[in-house]
C-alpha cells in the first residue's frame, strides 16, 4: 500500500483526510498537491522534525515524503538542515517562517518576476527570493527560490558582485 | 500549487447577530458586510462597476468584491485579464485602474453546476469550453430529453422523471467514481485559479435530497485536498424546496457545523422569501442564520457568504452572513426578463422599499419630479435617459445604494444598535423579513 493516510495522523493536522480510495482517484499532480499540503500542515516553524517523525505523523510512505519534501525545500517552503548525530547524518525539517515584507521586481525582458520576502521564524530573519513565471493571464508559478539569512546577506552580496563581475562581463 | 493565500479574519466586533471586521485573503483585505456583485456581462456590469469604483470610491467601499459565473468568463474576466498589462504608446499601462482593482478586490468564480438541473443556462453550459466534458455531456443528454418533450415524444411528467434520473445518475455516480470526480473538481479549480480567483468554489450540484448533499460533501472534501491552502470554500447549492423541511435544514446545519474550511458559501436558488405565504420557509431561513451565528461565535475565523441572495440580501447580511452576492439588477431569480410594458427599460431598486420597482412606476416618478433617491447617480438623472443608458445607470445606482446600506449596517454594529436594521426592514416592503434576524426579533 503506497499511502497509509489517516493512520497515526496528528490531531492538529487541519487538512481533510482522504481515504485511500479517494487518494488513488487523484491524478499524480493533485496527489502531489495534497501530500505537500499535508506535510506543510504537519511541520512547524519553531520545531525541527526528522524524516521519521514526519512519516509517523502523516502516515505516508517514506519515498512519497522524501520526494515531496525535496520539492518543498527547493521552493523554500521548508528548511532542511543536516546535523551530525554520532556517526549518522540526519536531516531535520521545519516550515519557513511567516512572510513579513514583500516586494516584487520584474526582470528586464518581462519573462520572470522576482518576489522578495522577509521570512521570520521567531529566532532569525532571512530574505527569500522566488523566481516566478507568468502564464497568459499573468498568473504566476514559482519556478525556484533561494533564502539568505540576514547574517549572511553582506557576504552573499559581495560574493554575488564578484561572481557577476567575473562571468557577466566576459 | 493551485493557491496558497492565507485567509484571516481581522478585528471582529460583534453586535448580537452580526459582526464587523475584515477578511484578509492573501494581500487583499475587504470589510465584512460587503456586496460581491455578480458580473455577467462586460458592457452592462463590468463597465458600470469600474466606473463606480473610479468615480465614487468612498461610496462603493462595501462593494469591493466580485463574483463571476464560470460559463460567462469569456465575456467578463478573461478579456480583462488578457488586457490589463497592455501599454499605451508612451509606455504607461492602458488599464492601470482596472489592474489595481483586480489586484485588490477578492474574486470568486461560481462553477454554476446547478444548471445541469435548472434549465436557464443549461444550453450554454453544454457548449461552454470551460465546462468539463463530463458535465457538458450530461447537459446535452438532459437537453435531448427536453427536446423530446417539446416534440411531444414524451409527456412533461415523463420528461421530468427522465431528467431527474439522468441528473442523479451522473452526480451520484460521480461520487462513486473517484478518478472522474477528481478530474471534474481539478479542472474547475484549475480554471478558477488561472483566472485569479481568491476563493475556490467547488463544482457542486443543486441539492434537493440527502443523497445529493452527500455528493456535495464528497466534492467539497476533494476540493479541499486539491486546493492547497485555506482559501477553498465549502460550497452548498440548495433548491428552494430544501427550506420546506426542517429535517433537511437540520442536515444542512449539521454539515455547516462540521466543516473544516474557513470560508463557507451557500446558495439557495430562486429564493423568494418575500412571498407572504412563505412563513415556514422564513422560519427555516432564520434557523440557518442562527446556525451561522453559532458556528462563527465558536470559531471567529469562519466566514459565511450567500450567493444569489436577491431580496434576502439585507436580512442575510444583518443576520449572520459576512458577504452577499446579487446581480446588479437586484434580481437573482432565473428566468424573467423584461415585461412587455417595460419597453426594454429595467426596474429600479428602491433603497427605501428594498425592492425593484417596475419601469411603469419609474416613469410615474419621472413625471412627478424625478427619481426618489439621493445617490450620486440618481442626482445626475434629470430626464428619462435612453434604454441603454438607463440599464447601465440603474446598475450603478444599485451598487452605490447597497454599498451605502451595508456601510450603515457596519455602523450599527459599531454603535451596538443592530436593531436599527429591523427598523429599516419594518419600513420597507419586506417588513415580513424583520422576524428573520436571530437574537433580536
Amino acid at each position: 500500500m503506497l499511502y497509509m493516510v489517516g493512520k497515526n495522523m496528528r490531531k492538529n493536522v487541519t487538512t481533510s483526510l482522504l481515504t485511500n480510495e479517494e487518494l488513488k482517484g487523484l491524478r499524480p499532480r493533485e496527489r502531489g498537491r495534497y501530500v505537500q499540503n499535508l506535510i506543510l500542515n504537519t511541520l512547524d516553524e519553531k520545531k525541527d522534525y526528522a524524516l521519521s517523525e514526519i512519516i509517523e505523523k502523516t502516515g505516508l510512505a517514506r519515498p512519497t515524503i522524501t520526494k515531496h519534501l525535496d520539492a518543498l525545500v527547493s521552493t523554500q517552503q521548508v528548511f532542511k538542515e543536516s546535523r551530525q548525530l554520532g556517526r549518522m547524518q540526519i536531516a531535520f525539517y521545519k516550515r519557513t517562517g511567516s512572510i513579513k515584507q514583500k516586494e516584487e521586481m520584474k526582470s528586464k525582458n518581462n519573462e520572470s518576476t522576482y518576489s522578495f520576502f522577509v521570512l521570520d521564524n521567531g529566532d532569525e530573519k532571512s530574505i527569500c527570493i522566488q523566481q516566478k513565471i507568468e502564464d497568459e493571464y499573468n498568473n504566476p508559478t514559482v519556478k525556484g527560490a533561494v533564502t539568505i539569512n540576514f547574517v549572511d546577506l553582506q557576504s552573499f552580496i559581495t560574493e554575488l558582485h564578484a561572481y557577476g563581475a567575473r562571468v557577466v562581463d566576459k | 500549487m493551485i493557491s496558497n493565500k492565507p485567509l484571516n479574519v481581522e478585528e471582529p466586533k460583534w453586535d448580537r447577530c452580526t459582526r464587523n471586521g475584515f477578511l484578509r485573503v492573501g494581500n487583499k483585505r475587504v470589510p465584512f458586510h460587503t456586496l460581491a456583485p455578480l458580473i455577467t456581462s462586460y458592457d452592462y456590469d463590468f463597465i458600470p462597476y469600474f466606473d463606480n469604483l473610479k468615480q465614487h470610491p468612498s461610496e462603493s467601499t462595501h462593494a469591493r468584491m466580485m463574483t463571476f459565473r464560470m460559463f460567462e468568463l469569456h465575456n467578463t474576466l478573461k478579456p480583462l485579464l488578457q488586457s490589463i498589462y497592455q501599454t499605451t504608446l508612451d509606455g504607461k499601462l492602458a488599464y492601470d485602474f482596472e489592474k489595481d482593482v483586480i489586484e485588490t478586490t477578492p474574486i470568486l468564480i461560481d462553477p454554476c453546476m446547478e444548471y445541469t438541473w435548472y434549465s436557464q443556462y443549461r444550453k450554454i453550459l453544454s457548449t461552454n469550453k470551460d465546462t468539463p466534458i463530463e458535465v457538458r455531456k450530461l447537459a446535452k443528454r438532459i437537453l435531448a430529453i427536453v427536446t423530446k418533450v417539446e416534440k411531444g415524444e414524451l409527456t412533461k411528467s415523463e420528461g421530468y422523471v427522465k431528467e431527474k434520473i439522468e441528473y442523479e445518475k451522473f452526480w451520484l455516480g460521480l461520487a462513486k467514481d473517484k478518478r472522474k470526480l477528481s478530474d471534474v473538481v481539478t479542472k474547475i479549480l484549475d480554471l478558477q485559479n488561472s483566472m485569479r480567483a481568491d476563493i475556490g468554489l467547488p463544482p457542486v450540484p443543486a441539492v434537493y435530497s440527502p443523497e445529493l448533499l452527500e455528493v456535495t460533501k464528497q466534492i467539497n472534501k476533494i476540493a479541499q485536498a486539491v486546493w492547497v491552502g485555506e482559501n477553498c470554500a465549502t460550497y452548498v447549492v440548495l433548491t428552494p424546496q430544501w427550506l420546506k423541511s426542517e429535517a433537511l435544514v437540520d442536515l444542512l446545519i449539521d454539515y455547516l457545523k462540521s466543516v473544516d474550511s474557513k470560508f463557507i458559501v451557500l446558495k439557495i436558488k430562486n429564493l423568494e422569501l418575500d412571498k407572504v405565504t412563505y412563513v415556514y420557509q422564513r422560519r427555516m431561513f432564520k434557523k440557518i442564520l442562527e446556525a451561522v451565528n453559532v458556528v462563527k461565535q465558536n470559531d471567529e475565523e469562519k466566514v459565511f457568504m450567500l450567493l444569489e441572495a436577491g431580496y434576502q440580501m439585507y436580512p442575510a447580511i444583518t443576520g449572520g452572513f459576512d458577504f452577499v452576492s446579487t446581480s446588479l439588477r437586484a434580481l437573482d431569480k432565473d428566468g424573467g426578463g423584461f415585461s412587455p410594458d417595460s419597453e426594454g427599460y429595467g426596474g429600479f431598486f428602491s433603497p427605501k422599499h428594498l425592492v425593484v420597482l417596475p419601469w411603469r412606476d419609474v416613469k410615474i416618478m419621472f413625471a412627478n419630479g424625478g427619481l426618489k433617491c439621493s445617490c450620486e447617480i440618481c442626482r445626475g438623472i434629470t430626464s428619462i435617459p435612453s434604454k441603454d443608458e438607463w440599464n447601465v445607470l440603474r446598475r450603478m445606482h444599485y451598487m452605490l445604494v447597497v454599498s451605502r446600506m451595508l456601510e450603515d449596517v457596519n455602523k450599527f454594529v459599531l454603535d451596538q444598535k443592530i436593531e436599527l436594521a429591523i427598523e429599516k426592514l419594518s419600513l420597507s416592503e419586506l417588513s415580513n423579513f424583520k422576524r428573520m434576524l436571530p437574537y433580536i426579533s
